[in-house]
């Protein structure tokens, strides 16, 4: 018996649904009406209620984010949706804006709404062709039937939303980095305070929520705060996406609600090891949170559970790797991600993932030496809490969980000359 | 100039969105695109007019982004992901495979100037790996044979249909279309469909600093430690500090020669990532100086990020 939940993924096997009047027929945009019967005053206090927790990878609840925004500024507010999933094994919002665009349109015009924007941005990854044109297109339609622009629907609300494509930087995740794209310059982060809630886009009272935790919100409108509080945790509530890739039969993405076991998304919905496969590590929550292992299947997947286990949640993104994957070669992997997307603004970060991607591509070939497992260590502790933001601290998680559970693995390595597992699909460091 | 008249006055309609007129530098950037084939320094330059910056302020963000590339892209530009769950599916012989069949190394356009392949990171695709690209739309478990004969496809000018092409999804007839569509106009001109670079040999650099990219059995990144030990790659500096190995790294000046850890790596050429350095400079000094004003700007950091081709 699965726990598995529709709410988000409801409409996603329907095959019409990002068609507006596909749609309405299934309910889309009739949290427009709860909302506009509220002050968006209430309509905050609500989100606060629900526990609704942004679904992008921190983790902070929404409510209370939006509660910050500051008032009386005589500037406008902006809501930006956050739409440039690029964590490593996250492909949750890709499909929703793929199969369900308008669930996304409907979310940015009742938080509009609530925090009182009138322009909304949707920065949008650049190298999603399908996911771009879809929600694209949906934008144009809402516009097209009043839905968006002047007067909503009738309800003096107006809203203008700007679709926005990034250019390939996966830094630009970060909310100030992504501000700083938005507004024409080089993604890079800011220090906070000031928080975008004070001093965010064009200096003016920001809200970032991921495309997920927006979606999320027509639905605790419509269906109610204890409804989705019926799902998942007190500190935790509600469904959430995981995605599921790697050394599974089935990998997807698949909703339940947040406090589901490990053991049900990976061996169940994900359909358990590709055959003759064994269970080695899994992420939580993409590359930048901490391996968990094959011990780990009974953690509850929500932010406390899999905090309490020594990871992250992350996005949910779990990526699952089988005995037959070498532990080094995989942190090396990740560990040309980050040092590729380092955006090179503090030093920790953008020389720590440069040393530590050489020390690994060494010890990968069998050219390492024992006391590298030290220095590997010594360079994520340098890392990790003094870099600019969390690109760093993600960069140190493959290798401090990968030296946490499997340190003679990156021995062997040493003591063994070389990979011992010559079985890998590519060896690294091929000469082709 | 790139941008002619029609465009220009969708230039307007694009400022007309945001509150402030910088914000649409991404935009026109992916115009410029679009127009060239590459963020080419008459696209800089115009680009800085429009918005009233320098040509150094436009340089130093577009060598920021992966997406805006330095040299002519391709018709098709084919892009293989990289990272953990496509690379245990295989995707990085397939990569190096398309790479063999048109004779460049990963970045480069084949000499037609219909295909240009790259390897990226995590294309959010992750159930579909291995996940490769054409012009951003998905071909999904893809496998070596099927990635070969995609690619004869495009050189032939066939484009297959995507994974997703049941569920509506299409693939953008060229990297002009494509650009166009990402600087958000819309409908990309059916001009543009069947755009390429007539040479991909001998263009301008737009950017003075990039090398050619890694060829395939010199990637930097793949070489035996010995070599990172003989300071090969971090140019001036001892042996010693060209380790990886930072802590016991000497400080500088301390064996008497100023050694600070990294920092002739990349005046020497051999980026680990094979990126800039070694490139041979332009002869002639390109007439618009606007990516060498950029990378002064910029400070030493947009050397390490802009990455793109030869990712």
């Amino acid at each position: 018996m699965t726990s598995q939940v529709q709410v988000l993924t409801s409409r996603w096997q329907d095959g019409q649904a990002h068609q507006l009047d596909r749609y309405q027929e299934l309910d889309g945009y009739a949290s427009l009406e709860v909302a506009f019967a509220e002050s968006p005053a209430d309509l905050v206090q609500i989100v606060k209620d629900s526990g609704l927790r942004g679904r992008g990878g921190a983790g902070f609840p929404t409510g209370m984010k939006w509660g910050f925004l500051a008032k009386g500024t005589g500037k406008p507010t902006y809501l930006v949706v956050n739409a440039d999933e690029s964590e490593p094994g996250t492909f949750k919002d890709m499909e929703l804006l793929e199969r369900d665009p308008h669930a996304l349109v409907e979310g940015v015009i009742v938080s509009a709404y609530a925090i009182g924007c009138s322009t909304a941005f949707i920065y949008l990854r650049g190298e999603c062709g399908f996911a771009g044109r879809r929600l694209a297109a949906a934008i144009g339609d809402a516009y097209e039937r009043g839905l968006l622009g002047r007067d909503v629907k009738g309800s003096g609300f107006d809203l203008e939303v700007v679709l926005h494509r990034g250019a390939g930087a996966y830094i630009c995740g970060e909310e100030t980095a992504l501000l700083s794209s938005l507004e024409g310059e080089r993604g890079q982060p800011k220090l906070r305070p000031p928080f975008p809630a004070v001093e965010g886009l064009y200096r003016a009272p920001t809200t970032v929520n991921n495309v997920e935790t927006i979606a999320s919100v027509p639905w605790i409108l419509r269906k109610g705060v204890d409804w989705f509080r019926s799902m998942g945790s007190e500190r935790s509530p509600g469904p959430k996406l995981f995605s599921v890739s790697g050394d599974v039969r089935n990998p997807g993405n698949f909703e339940f609600p947040l406090g589901v076991p490990a053991r049900e998304v990976i061996m169940e919905a994900a359909g358990g090891m590709l055959e003759g496969k064994e269970l080695k590590a899994w992420t939580p929550g993409g590359s930048s949170t901490p391996m968990l292992t094959a011990d780990h299947l009974d953690v509850a997947m929500d932010f406390e559970g899999i905090q309490a286990a020594g990871s992250l949640l992350g996005t949910a993104a779990v990526i699952v790797m089988s005995t037959d994957v070498c532990i080094v070669r995989a942190c090396l992997n990740f560990t040309e991600f980050y040092a590729h997307e380092s955006c090179g603004k503090c030093t920790p970060c953008r020389e720590g993932t440069d040393w530590m991607r050489k020390i690994l591509t060494r010890l990968e070939r069998g050219q390492g030496r024992e006391e590298d497992l030290d220095t590997l260590q010594d360079i994520c502790d340098g890392i990790f809490g003094r870099s600019f933001c969390a690109l760093g601290d993600g960069a140190t998680s493959p290798i401090v969980s990968g030296l946490k559970y499997f340190r003679d693995e990156f021995s062997q390595h040493v003591r063994d000359h070389g990979c011992p597992f010559q079985a890998s699909p590519v060896v690294v460091g091929a000469d082709h | 100039m790139p941008l002619t008249e029609p465009t220009l006055a969708r230039v307007e309609e694009l400022i007309a969105r945001y509150p402030q007129r910088r914000s649409v530098l991404l935009p026109l950037l992916f115009l410029i695109q679009a127009e060239d084939g590459y963020v080419s320094p008459a696209g800089v330059a115009q680009v800085a007019e429009l918005l009233g910056l320098t040509k150094a302020e436009v340089g130093a963000v577009a060598t920021f982004y992966t997406m805006f590339r330095r040299r002519p892209v391709g018709r098709y530009l084919v892009s293989v992901c990289r990272t953990l769950s496509c690379e245990l599916r295989g995707s990085r012989e397939i990569a190096a495979a398309v790479a063999e069949r048109l004779d460049v190394p990963l970045g480069g356009t084949d000499a037609t100037g219909m295909v240009t392949v790259e390897e990226v990171e995590c294309l959010a695709a992750c159930d579909g790996a291995p996940v490769l690209q054409v012009n951003t739309e998905n071909y999904e478990r893809i496998t070596r044979e099927q990635a070969l004969e995609l690619v004869e496809r495009l050189l032939a000018g066939e484009l297959p249909p995507p994974t997703l092409a049941g569920d509506g999804a299409v693939t953008e007839p060229s990297t002009a279309a494509l650009h166009w569509r990402l600087a958000g106009l819309g409908e990309p001109p059916p001009e543009l469909a069947g755009r390429k670079p007539d040479e991909v040999t001998e263009v301008p650099a737009a950017f003075p600093a990039q090398p050619p990219a890694p060829s395939l059995t010199e990637d930097p990144t793949t070489r035996p430690v010995e070599e990172l030990r003989t300071g090969v790659d971090h140019g001036g500096t001892t042996p010693e500090a060209g380790e990886a190995e930072p802590p016991s790294a000497p400080k500088p000046g301390e064996d008497g020669e100023p050694a600070p850890v990294d920092a002739g790596r990349h005046a020497a050429g051999q980026d680990p990532k094979g990126r800039e350095a070694e490139a041979p400079q332009p002869e002639s000094a390109e007439p618009d100086q606007a990516m060498d004003e950029a990378a002064e700007q910029a400070g030493p950091h947009q050397r390490e990020q802009p990455g793109g081709e030869a990712q």
